[in-house]
C-alpha cells in the first residue's frame, strides 16, 4: 500500500488536496491550482535538497629536511610581536609591519616547509614608480602627500598563503517569475507566472589563497590577487635571499572559513548565470558541498611600502608578481568640499538651463 | 387699561392692513394686477382704462398680472384671478410668477376659441419685446386687441388702431403655453430671477454690463434662475438668448441653483470672442467665487473678462492662455539645487572612492578552472500563474465643454459651455 503523500504548496506553503471537480490539486488556502505532475516533479525536486558540506583536506605543507633551515634567521619585532624569516646574512633595519627599528635575530625553528613560491620578478624601483603612478591623477589627495617623496621603508615580503583546491558539487533552487501584461479597453491584465528552476552540477576551484599571517591585514592581500600560480615553483631557501619571509601564524584549518565563503559565494554566482529569460530570479535554497578539498602551502611575493602622514601610517601593497598596486589615500576634506560645490553648482546651472530651456521649446 | 386696548386695535389693525392693501389692489373688478409693485398707480389707471375701453367696443376683457408667487399652479391662480374679477365674461388673461419663474395664460368664453396657443405667445412675445413694464402691458393690450379682432371680427378701437404698432417676434414654432420658460424683463443685462445679488449690487452690475454692451455692440448679460426646469442648461441658455429680444451678438452667463450649474452662451460675435482659451479663463476665474457665494464677485469679473475679451477680438487678437512654463520656476529652482547636491556628491563622492583600493574579496571567480562547470540537472517547472486586473483610468473629469459651435432649438448658432460649481 502507498504511503499517504502529503504535498505542500509552493504559493503559501499550506496542505494541499486534491479537488475532485477540477481534477487538480487545489490549495484550499489560497486557491492556487496545479497539475498533478508540477507537485511531484517540485517535490522531488525538494526532496533531494542537502545540506552544505565544506570540508578540506588541509594536510598541506611539508616538514624541513635536516640542515635545510641552517641558513635562515627569524627576527622578532620588540614592538609589535611580529616574526620574520631571513637569511644570515641579511641586516633587517625595521620591522615591516610597525617600522619599529629594533628588531632582534634568532634561529630558525619549527614551522612547516612550503610546498610552492613565487619569486619575485618586480624589483624595488618597480615598487616605488608604481606608487608614483598611484598617486598620479588623484584630485583629492592632499598635496603634501604627493610631494613628499619619503617612503619609510619598501620591503620585498614572502607572505604565506594557504592554497585550497576545490570541486564544489552544488544543488541550488531558484523562483522565478515570467511576467506577460497585456489591456483591453477597460482593464490592464498582469500575468504573473512562477517557476521553480532547480540547478544541480559541478565546479572546480584551483588554489583559492587565504593569507596565513595575522600582521597581513586580509583586505590588503586579497586587493592584489590574483597570482599566476604557473609560474610556482617548488620551494627553495635560496629564494629568499634579500627579501624577507613571513612566517604563517593562521594555519590551513583555521583559514578555510574564508577560501569557504569566497567558493560558495563564487559557486552560487556561476548557477545564477546560468539562469535566463526570467522576469525576477531568487534563490530559494542552495547547497554546496566541497569535495577534494586540497590545501597547499605557498610563499607569495609582495612588496610593502609605509609611509607616515599626520600620525597615521598608510601602507601600500604591490604584487611582486603583476605588479598591482593597491593602498588607501587620505582624503584632503577642503579639496573634497570645494569639487562637491564646483560640482554642485555645475549640477545645478545644467539642470536650471534645462528647465529653462524645455519651457523655452515647449 | 387705556393703553393696552389701542395697543390691541393696532395689532388688530396691522393683520388687516394687508388684506385690506390686497383686496384695493386685486378687487374685484380689476384689469392690471401688480403685486410686485412694479407698476405706478397712475400707470395702473393708464392701463385699466385702455382695458376698459377693449372691454366696451370689443366685448373682449383683457387681463394682465405681475405676480409674486402663485402658489406653485401658475394656470389654476390666473384663472382665480379671473374668476374674481371677471368671472363668466369673455376674456383672456396672460400673467408671469416670480416665485415659480413660469408665465401662463387662460382664456374665457369666446376668446377661448379664437385665440390659438400660437396667438398667446405672440401676445407674450409682445410683452417682453419692450423695455419697461408699462410698455410691455400697453403692447400686450394693443395685440390681444387686434388679434381678437381678427380672430373674432369687430373694430379695434381706434385708440388702438393709431397706435404705432408694437413689433413681435413670433416663433417658428408654438410653445405650450403651461410649459412656459421663467423669464425677467426682456432684454434686461442683469435677471436676477434666482434673487442672488442684493438691490445695490444688482444696479451696479447692471450699469456695468449695460456699458460693456453698448461699448461693444454686443448684449452682454447675466441670467440666475432656481430651475431651468427640463431643459439642460445650454438649452435654456441658448433659448434665454434667442427669445429675450437681445441683440444678435451677445454673451450670456446663466447660474442654475438647482444643480448648480454656470454655462455660458454665445452668439454672433460672442462666439469669436469668448473662445475655448477664453472660457477656461472665466472658469478658472469665476467657479470659486460662485462656489463660495460670491456672485456679485463672479458676475463683475464676468462682465470685465467679457470687456476684455470682446476688446481683444475687435483688434483682431482673439483672447489667447497665455503660455503656461511647463516646469514653475520654484520647481526648477528646487529641482536644480537638488540635482546640483546630488551631482556634487556623487562626483565628490566618486573622486574620493578612487583614493580606497583596499577591500575584501567576496568571490574566488578568479580561481574557477576553465571549463569545470558541469550541470547534471537544469530542470524549469511551472508551478502556478497569477492575473492581477487592474482598470485603465479614464480621462473624464473634465467638468466644461465648449469650444465649438452648436445650433439652438430656434436654429441659431451658439457657443460657450459651462459646469457645476
Amino acid at each position: 500500500m502507498a504511503g499517504l503523500q502529503e504535498y505542500k504548496c509552493p504559493c503559501c506553503g499550506g496542505a494541499i488536496a486534491f479537488d475532485s471537480s477540477l481534477q487538480k490539486m487545489k490549495c484550499p488556502y489560497c486557491d492556487t491550482e496545479f497539475e498533478m505532475e508540477t507537485l511531484q516533479s517540485y517535490d522531488e525536486q525538494l526532496n533531494n535538497e542537502k545540506e552544505d558540506d565544506l570540508t578540506w583536506d588541509t594536510n598541506a605543507g611539508t616538514s624541513w629536511m635536516d640542515g635545510e633551515t641552517d641558513g635562515m634567521r627569524v627576527y622578532v619585532c620588540k614592538s609589535c610581536g611580529g616574526e620574520i624569516v631571513g637569511d644570515e646574512n641579511m641586516a633587517a633595519t625595521s620591522c615591516p609591519f610597525c617600522d619599529n627599528p629594533v628588531v632582534v635575530m634568532g634561529n630558525f625553528t619549527g614551522s612547516l616547509k612550503p610546498d610552492l613560491v613565487i619569486p619575485f620578478k618586480l624589483d624595488k624601483e618597480a615598487a616605488k614608480a608604481a606608487l608614483n603612478k598611484h598617486v598620479q591623477g588623484k584630485k583629492l589627495v592632499p598635496k603634501v602627500f604627493k610631494d613628499q617623496k619619503h617612503i619609510d621603508e619598501i620591503k620585498g615580503i614572502y607572505v604565506p598563503f594557504w592554497l585550497f583546491d576545490a570541486e564544489a558539487d552544488a544543488d541550488i533552487r531558484y523562483r522565478g517569475t515570467k511576467v506577460r501584461s497585456w489591456s483591453d479597453s477597460r482593464y490592464r491584465y498582469t500575468e504573473t507566472s512562477y517557476y521553480s528552476i532547480n540547478r544541480s552540477g559541478s565546479l572546480a576551484f584551483r588554489a583559492v589563497p587565504v593569507d596565513g599571517s595575522t600582521k597581513m591585514p586580509d583586505d590588503l592581500m586579497e586587493s592584489i590577487e590574483p597570482y599566476d600560480l604557473s609560474q610556482a615553483v617548488d620551494f627553495q631557501t635560496a629564494y629568499l635571499a634579500g627579501y624577507l619571509a613571513d612566517k604563517y601564524d593562521v594555519d590551513a584549518e583555521q583559514s578555510v572559513e574564508r577560501a569557504n565563503a569566497r567558493v560558495k559565494t563564487s559557486t552560487e554566482q556561476v548557477f545564477a548565470n546560468t539562469v535566463h529569460g526570467y522576469a525576477s530570479v531568487l534563490p530559494e535554497s542552495s547547497s554546496v558541498r566541497l569535495y577534494n578539498g586540497k590545501a597547499k602551502y605557498a610563499l607569495y611575493p609582495v612588496w610593502l611600502l609605509n609611509t607616515k602622514w599626520n600620525n597615521e601610517t598608510y601602507t601600500f601593497a604591490m604584487n611582486g608578481q603583476t605588479g598591482k598596486f593597491v593602498g588607501d589615500l587620505p582624503v584632503d576634506k577642503k579639496e573634497k568640499s570645494k569639487w562637491f560645490w564646483i560640482y554642485a553648482a555645475i549640477g545645478a546651472a545644467v539642470a536650471f538651463g534645462g528647465a529653462m530651456l524645455v519651457n523655452l521649446l515647449f | 387699561m387705556k393703553r393696552r386696548i389701542f395697543a390691541f386695535i393696532l395689532l388688530l389693525a396691522l393683520l388687516v392692513l394687508p388684506s385690506l392693501t390686497a383686496l384695493a389692489s386685486g378687487g374685484a373688478d380689476a384689469y392690471i394686477i401688480d403685486e410686485r409693485g412694479k407698476l405706478s398707480s397712475g400707470e395702473i389707471e393708464q392701463l385699466t382704462e385702455k382695458s376698459r375701453l377693449i372691454e366696451a367696443e370689443q366685448g373682449f376683457t383683457p387681463m394682465f398680472a405681475i405676480v409674486e408667487d402663485a402658489g406653485g399652479d401658475v394656470t389654476a391662480y390666473l384663472e382665480r384671478l379671473y374668476a374674481e374679477n371677471h368671472g363668466g365674461e369673455n376674456g383672456l388673461i396672460i400673467g408671469y410668477s416670480n416665485v415659480e419663474n413660469k408665465w401662463s395664460a387662460a382664456a374665457f368664453g369666446l376668446a377661448k376659441d379664437s385665440f390659438t396657443e400660437n396667438d398667446i405667445d405672440r401676445l407674450w412675445e409682445a410683452y417682453q419685446n419692450t423695455d419697461t413694464y408699462i410698455a410691455g402691458v400697453n403692447a400686450y393690450l394693443d395685440n390681444a386687441s387686434r388679434l381678437y379682432a381678427e380672430r373674432a371680427g369687430g373694430k379695434v378701437p381706434d385708440q388702438i388702431a393709431n397706435a404705432t404698432e408694437v413689433p413681435t417676434a413670433v416663433p417658428a414654432t408654438a410653445a405650450p403655453i403651461v410649459t412656459a420658460e421663467p423669464a425677467g424683463e426682456p432684454g434686461a443685462h442683469v435677471v436676477d430671477l434666482a434673487d442672488l445679488l442684493s438691490d445695490g449690487e444688482e444696479r451696479s452690475l447692471r450699469e456695468k454690463l449695460e456699458t460693456i454692451s453698448a461699448k461693444h455692440n454686443c448684449d452682454v448679460v447675466v441670467v440666475t434662475v432656481n430651475s431651468t426646469g427640463n431643459k439642460t442648461p445650454m438649452e435654456f441658455a441658448d433659448d434665454y438668448q434667442d427669445y429675450n429680444g437681445y441683440k444678435p451678438d451677445g454673451i450670456l452667463l446663466l447660474i442654475s441653483m438647482a444643480d448648480r450649474d454656470w454655462w455660458v452662451t454665445t452668439k454672433g460675435s460672442g462666439i469669436d470672442a469668448v473662445n475655448k482659451d477664453a472660457l477656461e479663463k472665466i472658469e478658472d476665474d469665476i467657479v470659486d467665487d460662485l462656489s463660495g457665494g460670491r456672485y456679485a464677485n463672479a458676475f463683475n469679473t464676468f462682465g470685465n473678462l467679457c470687456d476684455d475679451f470682446l476688446t481683444l477680438e475687435e483688434n483682431g487678437e482673439p483672447y489667447k492662455k497665455p503660455k503656461e512654463p511647463l516646469i514653475s520656476t520654484t520647481f526648477a529652482a528646487i529641482g536644480s539645487a537638488v540635482v546640483g547636491l546630488i551631482s556634487g556628491g556623487g562626483v565628490a563622492g566618486s573622486m574620493a572612492a578612487k583614493l580606497k583600493s583596499v577591500r575584501h574579496k567576496t568571490n574566488a571567480s578568479d580561481y574557477v578552472e576553465k571549463g569545470s562547470l558541469r550541470m547534471v540537472d537544469q530542470s524549469e517547472i511551472f508551478l502556478y500563474t497569477n492575473v492581477i486586473k487592474t482598470e485603465i483610468p479614464r480621462d473624464n473629469d473634465r467638468s466644461s465643454g465648449g469650444g465649438g459651435v452648436h445650433i439652438s432649438s430656434s436654429g441659431s448658432s451658439h457657443g460657450g459651455g459651462g459646469g457645476k460649481f
